[in-house]
Formats: C-alpha cells, structure tokens, sequence
C-alpha cells in the first residue's frame, strides 16, 4: 500500500449500545501507512469503541470504515489477519504458559508452530521472560501478562498495531524498549494506533495525535500543530482546554476541602 | 483426557467441515479452552471442594457414574423395556438439562474470552462451534457417566444391540437438550429484557438444587414401585410430544424387533428432530445468543444503576446496625456484609439452596410418618418435633457464618488492614450479627410462629432457648473460622477444601444443642434456666469473639 494512500478510512462512523444514545456520532478520519496515531480522549469519549470496529470486533455500526482497502464490516477476517491488537485487560488464558499461549495464538493466524516457537521465544527472551516460557502465567504480574499480550499482538508480523494503554504495569526499562519498538516499526512502514491517557509518551512518540470527546474528534494533527493552533505548551494543556476540562486547581481545592476536617481551614 | 476428547472429536472432521467449520481453529481453541478449564484450580462445576486435583474432568464423572446408579436400576426394576427406555432418558435429559443450565451456565455466559478471540482471524461460525462443542463435551461426558451403569445393565441383559444403539440415541438426546437448553436461555433474555438475567438464573439454580433435594426425599414417597414393574406404555397421539418417548423407540425397536409403525414413527422423531434442532442452534439461535449476551452485558450496567437508586432510599441495614453496633467501625462493616452477602452471587448461589431444602425438610417431617397427612397434622400437638422445626434454622446460619468468608472480590478485603481497626474482632463481630440478623431470624422467626401456631404460648420459652442456641451454634463456628475475615478468602481456595473440623461441626452443634434441649424439656424448669445460662454464654461469647486480635488474622 503506498504511503500517500490511507490505511485506514473512516467515514460518517456512528455507534450505539442502544440504538438512542451514540457513543461515536460521524467520525471521520483518515489514517496513513507509518503513521503513530495518538488516539486520545477523556473517559467514556468512545476511544474503545472505535478501536473495536477498527479491529472487527464490533460489526453493527453506522458508516463506512475501511481498512487495507477493506470494508471491515463485510470483511473482518481478512483485516484480522493483518492487524494486531494489544489490550488494555490481560486478557489470556493464564493457565497456560506463554509458550502455549502465543503457539495458539500463532496457530490461529496459521503460522506454523515451529516458526511460532522461534518467534515467541526470541520475543520472550528480549522481553526477559525466557525462564519463564514454560511457567504457567496465571501467577504472573500484570507487566509480565502485558509482555506476553505485546508479543501475542506482534507474533504474525502486523501491518497496522492497535494498542490499548499497552504500557500500563511495565517497569521503566521495558516500557522504552516498547517505545523504541513501537518507533521502528513505524519507520518500517507499519501503522501504529495508540490509544492512552499518559500524555507525555503520547507527546512523544506519537507523529499525529486524534483526541475525541463524546464521540466527537474534537482535534487532529502533528503535536506541532496542535500547540499552534491551541496556544498550549504541553499536550496535557492543550486536553484540558479541548475537552473543556479547566479550572484545576479549583476542583482539587474543592475536593481537599470536602475531605478536610472542620476546623481545620 | 484433553488429547483423547480431541482425538474422538478428529473423528468427526468431515462433519465440521461439512458445517462450514475453520476444523484447524476449531480444535486449537478447543484445545486452548479444555487445557484452560483443566488447569483452574476451580472445577468447571461448582465443586465443593477440591484438593489440587488437576483433573476436574475425572471428578464430574465419577459423580455423576455415582448418580447414574438410581438410573440404571431403572432398567431391572421395570419389565417393559419401552417403558424403562422412557424413564431412563427422561431422567438423563432431564438432569442434562438441569446440569447444563445450572452447573454450565457461567461455560455458557462467559464472554472473557471474547477478548482473545475476537481480534483473531476466526469467522464466527467456528467461534460459535467451537463453544457448542466445548459445552457438548462436558455434557456427553455427564451423559455418559450417567449412563454408565445402564450401559452395563443392558449389555449384560440385553447384548451389544443395545450398547449401540443406546449410545447413539443417547447422543441424540445430547444434542436435542443443547437446542432445549438454548432455546430457554433465549427465551429468559427475551423476558428479562437482559437486566435481571443472571438473576433470573441464580434463581433457577437455586430452585432447581431445593428441587433435586425434595425430588430425593420425596418421590420415593410417591412412586409406589410395584406397580411401575409391570407398567406398560400405550401409545398415544401425546406419546409423539414426549422427547424421552422417541429415545426410548429405536432402543426397544432394536432390541426387541418391534418394527410397528408407531415405534418407526418415534424413533424417526429421535433422529430427525435433535438432527434438525442442531442446525437450528448452529445457524440462528448460537448467533442470536451471542448476540443477546452482548447486548445484555451493555443494558445491565444501566439497570444496576436504577436499581443501586432504588436500594439507598431505605436503608434497612443502617436502621438495624443503629440498635446492634456499638461503634460506627463495627456499623460500617455490619452494613458492608448485609449488603455485600445480598449481592455476592456465589454467596447466594451457596447458601440460598439451603433455604429451599429448609421447605422441603419441613414438609418431609409432615410426611415422614405413614397414614393420612391430615390425621399427622393434627396429632402434631401431641409431639415434640417443635424441636426439630426450630433447630432446623440452627443447622442453616452455620453455613451462612461459614460462607461469609467468601468472595469473588476476595482481594478487597485489604481494606480491613489498612482502615484503623484496633482489633479484627470489631469487624467479624459486625459481620457476625449482620449474618444472623439477616439469615437467621428470618428462617428463625415463619419456623417459631409455626411452631407457637401448632403448639401454643406453651412453648415460648422453648423457641426463645431455640434462639439462643442457634447465636451460640454461630459463634461456635465463627470462632472456628476466626483466623478469616469477612469476604476476605478465595472461592475455591485451600480454605474452602479444608473445612474438616468445621464441616463436621456445622451439623453437629446445633444437633447436639438440640438434643440436650429435647432432654431438657423432661426436667422441670430446665427451659428457663437454659435461658439465662444460654443468655449468659452468647454475651460472654460475644464479647470474646469482638476481643480476637490481629495476631488470629490469617493474611
């Protein structure tokens, strides 16, 4: 796919749990091939839901979303097989090793078991957890489930990576290396979508930031652009003012004082 | 045993294929899901306990092989082979069916694995195969184990004709139970609109646990045999209605030759319907379930919260902890175990069925003696099973005490270490009170006005002694347990294998308090006495029981 040609397409996308309410009302964006998209938003604004259809997960959507070209509503197979997708729940099977896990994972995508063994164990070493292959991860960390879910997500070799808060209980050192993946792959060609609410690692290692709030994108751009068009330093500034989140400092007093015992003002 | 269900089910790859079924994907989860279910610590059925057995699938067989000893007896007891064929289906459908729904129901609700599967490059019909199967398999194996001493019983009787073709009727059956089973699920979310489903289930659960509790107690009551032994069945146009009836067909048609037109009519239901309701589950109900569980799952946050609204209006658990709480720690935790006990569904799973067997050993005791139920009634007066009544709410608080360790959230019980508590003992005597205020009296108190409406005002100073005993037969398993605090302990966990001492004892105290009450009533003013030594021991136990330190806690 060429690099002017967008990845992703996504037109007059509209989302309902109940038929009245809509979580996502007439997104449209579209999404280029190397890109990091820094998908950001308050709690509720439909992060998770745009990333469910995106991936095939949800399938009964207003609007039209392709991906690679495909309608991901009537082809969801075809996009699964070439997206990966990084959780924010661990969510595996954690009676079974990591080993077990990613060769069924593999499986699935119909990567041959030696080939997956290879792959996963390359992966789990660099991620420090060779030892622990055969260990059954159910009295595994949450860093070390994360590690597991991020290999998982890049066994088949994705074009486009969906992430989901994927640094959340990682140590410092390895959360750099998943960045500095993450950078890599990018550069390679690879699309990565990051969807979080840590503002600094959005900052910088995102070369486009989405933010959406009630279902609506509210600001698309480069960082750079973002600053100049919202007057802000910081991308944790410029969300406040976007999402109509101010007075801070007023709130937290507000909150001290609700806490606070009497007399003690 | 993962390997060997796979390899039976290899057998079938051309049907799955045939069912437009991904066969490779299909087996890896499958795989992926028996491995997951194998290696819980925590059996797929709620076992009662279990000690690191890693092989959950061997224990569900050996109880239901236990279970299926009753059916197989069915086929010595009746003469007419039709007529056994009958009763033994409809007993096996029956708890298939009841297994299935009560025991499988969290198999069947569970969507964790959505998250893993979804994303992956599976179509959704190999999904949706692939949970039937996971749930068939352990149906078959029901069956099967259920079946098992049948299966023996006839082969030795009846030859190999049988085997065979029982085996396959029985298979049949597995899968018109499934259609059954869905067909009642969907039906449920339709009526429930989704909100109130899992509700609707527990209930059902716990209906059917006191229904399988009275069935034993009672129907052997009912069923005079000796008239089942020479029974026939004469076909009618309602035999053709009967699911069990179309089993029974092709078994004795095999076996005795009985090729009438009836008999091919039923055994052509037995083939065709379950074939016909398989494809129905697989094309339109399994998508439609999936379909209704997901949207459930959305429509039930909205529907707690109007009911949460609803709740805080009155407010039951803090009026009653104003009169039995001494501080505001002990009211707080009094009024978090009311509520948390009401809304823990494994704790209500665990100790609602007791409040149904309680019915039915109630009714039991109006039927136990021979004669007519009338003429038992009314010389109940005559007799002293008041004790009996009343102590039967001391055998149930026990086990509320004992449960009430328990939780799915039990890792939230670390906010007992970090709030300021001086002594534990504030906390468990909270939780305490909230359980026999709660659970106690109101089994306590239908059992006691019973007891004054068949007895009279002469036996008020019984059902208070009643009362005391039942306080003391709590605290005497509160102490037992009181290295845990409230909701603070795994379901499923060592604590909950090894209850040993406390097992035997929660039977055994209140029985024993009992019968040292029966005595009682022989000595002239014993009752009243009892009163004032039991009063004496709850309000020393108590206290004792608010003075348990930090160093009995196990963390």
């Amino acid at each position: 796919m060429k690099a002017d040609c967008p990845i992703i397409t996504i037109k007059n996308l509209k989302k309902s749990y109940d038929g009245k309410n809509y979580v996502l009302r007439d997104i449209d964006l579209d999404i280029f091939p190397g890109q990091i998209i820094g998908y950001i938003g308050p709690n509720g604004a439909g992060k998770t839901t745009t990333v469910k259809i995106l991936i095939g997960m949800l399938s009964d959507f207003e609007g039209e979303v392709t991906v690679f070209g495909l309608n991901v509503a009537q082809s969801p197979l075809e996009v699964k097989q070439r997206i990966g997708y990084v959780p924010e729940t661990a969510a595996l099977y954690d009676t079974l090793t990591p080993l077990e896990y990613l060769r069924f994972i593999g499986q699935i995508y119909g990567i041959s078991r030696e080939e997956t063994e290879a792959r996963s164990l390359k992966m789990l070493e660099q991620f420090g957890l060779k030892s622990e292959a055969e260990v059954r991860m159910n009295a595994f960390s949450k860093g070390m489930k994360q590690k597991v879910l991020i290999i998982a997500g890049l066994i088949h070799d994705p074009d486009i990576l969906f992430l989901d808060e994927p640094l959340a209980g990682l140590d410092a050192n390895t959360a750099i290396v998943i960045k500095e993946i993450l950078a890599q792959l990018a550069a390679e060609g690879k699309t990565i979508f990051y969807c979080s609410h840590v503002m600094d690692v959005v900052e910088r290692i995102c070369n486009r930031i989405i933010i959406i709030d009630k279902g609506v994108v509210i600001a698309n751009g480069a960082f750079d652009e973002l600053q100049a068009m919202n007057k802000g330093k910081s991308l944790e500034r410029i969300f406040s003012q976007l999402t109509g989140s101010s007075g801070h400092a007023e709130k937290a007093q507000d909150i001290i004082s609700a806490f606070h015992r009497k007399g003690a003002e | 045993m993962t390997d060997f269900i796979l390899r039976i089910i290899d057998l079938f790859k051309g049907l799955f294929r045939l069912l437009k079924v991904d066969y490779k994907k299909f087996r890896i989860i499958l795989w992926a899901k028996l491995t997951d279910d194998n290696r819980q610590e925590k059996s797929i059925v709620q076992r009662k306990s279990k000690k690191q057995m890693s092989n959950s699938l061997g224990w569900i067989a050996f109880i239901y092989t236990f279970l299926g000893i009753f059916v197989g007896l069915m086929l010595l007891g009746i003469q007419d082979l039709f007529v056994s064929m009958v009763f033994v289906f409809a007993i096996i459908m029956v708890m298939t069916a009841v297994a299935l729904i009560s025991d499988f129901t969290s198999v069947l609700l569970d969507t964790t694995d959505n998250a893993i599967l979804l994303p992956r490059p599976v179509d959704g019909r190999t999904l949706v195969v692939a949970r039937l199967a996971h749930i068939v398999i352990y149906i078959m194996l029901i069956t099967l184990s259920l079946s098992a001493v049948t299966i023996a019983i006839g082969t030795f009787k009846l030859g190999p004709v049988f085997t065979l073709v029982f085996l396959v009727t029985l298979a049949f059956s597995v899968l018109f139970v499934v259609f059954v089973a869905n067909v009642f699920y969907l039906l449920l979310m339709k009526i429930s609109g989704g909100e109130h489903f899992r509700d609707i289930i527990l209930y059902f659960q716990i209906f059917m646990a006191a229904f399988a509790m009275g069935s034993y107690q009672l129907l052997p009551r009912l069923i005079e045999f000796d008239a089942l032994k020479n029974f026939t069945f004469p076909i009618r146009w309602w035999t053709y209605l009967v699911p069990p009836a179309w089993m029974a067909a092709p078994v004795d048609a095999s076996v005795n030759g009985d090729l009438s037109g009836p008999k091919i009519a039923l055994s052509l239901l037995g083939l065709l319907v379950p074939l016909l309701s398989i494809v129905v589950v697989v094309q339109f109900l399994a998508p439609g379930f999936n379909r209704a569980l997901s949207r459930m799952e959305t429509v039930g946050t909205s529907g707690k919260r109007e009911q949460k609204e609803k709740r805080e209006r009155w407010n039951l658990p803090g009026f009653i902890s104003r009169f039995l709480t001494s501080n505001p720690a002990e009211r707080a935790v009094f009024q978090l175990s009311w509520r948390l006990s009401s809304r823990d569904r494994k704790f209500k799973l665990k100790t609602y069925p007791t409040f149904g067997y309680l019915l039915i050993i109630v009714l039991v005791l109006f039927f136990i003696d021979e004669g007519d139920i009338l003429q038992n009634l009314q010389s109940l007066p005559q007799t002293q099973k008041y004790i009996i009544f009343l102590y039967i709410g001391c055998i149930l608080i026990p086990i509320v005490v004992l449960q009430q360790r328990f939780s799915d959230q039990y890792e939230a019980a670390w906010i007992y270490h970090a709030l300021p508590f001086i002594k534990p003992g504030d906390i468990q005597k909270a939780s305490l009170k909230a359980m026999i205020i709660k659970y106690g009296l109101p089994v306590f108190t239908p059992l006691a006005i019973l007891v004054l409406l068949i007895w009279g005002p002469a036996v008020i100073d019984d059902i208070v002694l009643a009362f005391m005993n039942m306080v003391i037969s709590s605290l005497v398993l509160a102490f037992i347990s009181k290295s845990d605090l409230p909701f603070s302990r795994r379901y499923g966990g060592a604590a909950e294998s090894q209850r040993g001492l406390s097992g035997f004892l929660m039977f055994l105290v209140p029985v024993f308090l009992g019968l040292v009450h029966f005595g009682m009533t022989f000595i002239p003013y014993a009752i009243p006495l009892g009163i004032l030594i039991t009063a004496g021991i709850v309000y020393t136990g108590m206290k004792a029981y608010g003075n348990i330190g930090w160093h009995s806690i196990k963390v």
